[in-house]
This record gives C-alpha cells, structure tokens and sequence, in this order.
C-alpha cells in the first residue's frame, strides 16, 4: 500500500474496514506523513460535526408555539379541506389541463390529414414458361413459349403452307 | 392523569406506546405531549437539511399534520417512531427542495449560536471577529454539501442515529448512508483548508 488512503480514512474512523485492510491502514499511517495529516483533519472534522450539527437550527418556542397552532388547525379542519375543497379543486385542475393540452395539439399542429399511400399503376411482368404435359393429338396445334415464340415465329411462319394452320399461341 | 406515563422525550421508547395509544384515541393533550417532545428535533432535522427558516417551519408543520393523520399506520415493530417521524420530515424536505427549484439558503440563521460566548473577555472584539470567521468557515462547507449529502451528516451528527437507523430513514441500503457520510467528510475535508480547520477547531476548544 504505496498510494494514498485518504478514501479510506472515514471507514478506517468509523470501524467500517475488514480487519487485513484495517491493519495495512493503520500500518500505512506510520509511515505516510500526508495520509497522517489527512487523518488528523478527519478526526477534527468529525469532532467540529458533532459539536456544531446540534447546534444548527434550534428553534425557539415562539416559533414551535406559532408551528403547533397551524399544525393544530391543520388537523382539526384537514379531514373537511380533503374532501370538500381539494379533492373536487384537484378533479377541475386535471380537467383543465388535459383541455389545455388537447387545445394546444389541435391549433398548434392543425388537424392531421388523412394522407394515404401514393399508389401509381405498375405494369407487371410475368415470366410464364408452358410446359407441354401432353402432346396434343391435332398436330396443328401446337403449345410454344413466349421466348420460343420471338425466337421461332419467323422460322415456323416460312415453314407453314399458303394456307395457314391454327395454331395456339400461349404468351402468358 | 396520563401525563404520567407519557415520554419524556423522543428517545423514550418505554413509554412511547401508551403516548400513541392516547393519540389514535383523540386525546388532544397527547397530541399536544407528542408536538411538544418531538418539534424540536424535527424542525432541527429540517432546518439543517433545507438550511431555510421559513421551509423549515413548512416541512414541520407538514410533517406533523402528515404524522397525526397517519399515526394509526406506525408499526413499532418496524422501527421507532423517532425514526418513523424522521422518514416522514426528510420525505417533505425532498418535497419542498423540487418545489423550489432554486434552493436558498439563510445563511444568516444558519447556525444558531448555541455556543456563542458569554463571558465579557470572550466577548473582546477579537475574540467575536475569530469566532465570525469560524462561524463563516462552516458554514460555507455545509452549505456546498449536495442535499443527500447533507441528510447523511445531520442524520449522522446532528441526530446521533446509527447506520443502520439512517438506512430506514433515507430509505437506502446502510452501505449506502455509510458511503454518504464518507462523501460528506471528504467533501468537506477539500472545502475546509488546513488553517479553516485549525481556526475551527481553537474557537472549538475555547
């Protein structure tokens, strides 16, 4: 314990330190003239604290005779203040300020508008790949994909006679 | 014919029981018994946490009017009604520092001179002027002490209570009120320098 123990100087006082830290306090005051100082000026003050503590604020029996009247007349009449004047002053206070608030909302801020979501129309695209689950028997007909339909529509148009097959074209 | 039995004072803890038995039966000298035993120290405890004549006498009268009313609630087994009554001043004196805001502090009647000297030598110049200047030295100690810090000393030295005691009063665990007295000193220690102390504590010994 090379350091200063000045916060522990009220505890060591007071018998409020564990016997090992107690010892190694009362070890480091030997040899530790500031520490010993700081003792020293502790002691003092709690001698001054509990010479002068008692001494602040006696009152004198004017004083406690004007206070016992007041406290007397407080206890004979509290009961009736409760109940006739507090109880319905505090009812009008708490009414009063919640419409205070409530006026204080509506003029400050104005009434909300109602806004609602912007909704703007959105095309959406569908990829749609058919698949062909069953071949169909009327060889004129015949299932194809969009894709395939960009990609094979000029070839399967030069394939088609002059007169022209039905033929399904599923695009979605 | 009750006066008898009553307490002589707040310590009498003997005797207490048949003085509140006599006040919850609306006995008004018991009442009046129990003010005149109990005022004291309660306004004391008050005016050195408050530091303020006129909120002290508000805090008391507060307390007491609280106290009567409530006395039905007090359990002896719980605690004394000296501490009992303490919760209840150091409760109103909360009450009263967070309706003033600014506190203020009469620093004129802080201390109240029990000490002041009496005889015509002490009564030299000097002798005042050096016990002004002691007065002043404390006083401006303990008027920079924070109000729970102030709690702590006047439970502590102006009441005598033990830890224990202060930890019902101030409603806190006893390692607490113990670290406030030691705040307390420590920030009193770096408010008073070496010669305050020393001129404190020769007008101390006079």
């Amino acid at each position: 314990m090379s350091e200063h123990i000045d916060h522990l100087l009220t505890a060591y006082i007071h018998q409020q330190l564990s016997p090992a830290l107690k010892t190694q306090v009362a070890h480091h005051l030997q040899r530790c003239d500031h520490c010993r100082a700081a003792l020293d000026q502790e002691l003092s003050i709690g001698r001054e604290l509990r010479d002068w503590m008692p001494a602040i604020g006696k009152p004198n029996k004017e004083q406690l005779t004007v206070l016992w009247s007041s406290v007397r007349q407080d206890r004979r009449h509290g009961l009736s203040w409760r109940w006739a004047d507090g109880f319905p002053f505090t009812l009008i206070a708490m009414g009063l300020f919640i419409v205070v608030i409530a006026c204080m909302v509506i003029f400050v801020q104005g009434p909300l508008p109602a806004i609602a979501a912007p909704v703007s129309p959105q095309q959406i695209q569908v990829t749609w790949t058919p698949y062909l689950t069953e071949r169909p028997t009327d060889s004129s007909v015949q299932l194809i994909s969009s894709e395939v339909a960009v990609t094979s529509i000029p070839t399967l148009l030069s394939t088609l006679p002059a007169s022209p097959a039905p033929i399904a074209i599923l695009n979605r | 014919m009750l006066g008898s039995t009553f307490p002589t004072s707040l310590h009498d803890d003997t005797h207490m029981c048949v003085l509140i038995a006599s006040c919850l039966m609306g006995d008004e000298a018991a009442h009046a018994h129990l003010f005149q035993i109990a005022s004291p120290h309660i306004y004391r405890l008050a005016y050195s946490i408050l530091l303020n004549r006129q909120d002290a006498e508000d805090a008391t009268q507060e307390a007491f009017v609280y106290a009567f009313r409530n006395l039905a609630n007090f359990d002896p087994q719980r605690g004394t009604l000296r501490t009992w009554l303490y919760t209840i001043v150091v409760s109103r004196c909360r009450n009263a520092r967070r309706r003033k805001w600014l506190p203020t502090v009469d620093l004129g009647n802080l201390l109240l001179m029990g000490r002041e000297p009496s005889t015509s030598e002490e009564h030299s110049p000097a002798h005042q002027a050096a016990w002004a200047s002691a007065r002043e030295v404390l006083q401006q100690a303990l008027t920079r002490l924070s109000p729970r810090l102030r709690e702590a000393i006047a439970l502590r030295y102006g009441h005598d209570l033990t830890y224990r005691e202060m930890a019902e009063v101030l409603n806190c665990p006893q390692k607490t009120a113990e670290s406030r007295v030691r705040l307390a000193h420590e920030a009193l220690r770096a408010a008073m320098t070496a010669e305050d102390a020393a001129l404190v504590q020769e007008m101390l010994s006079i």
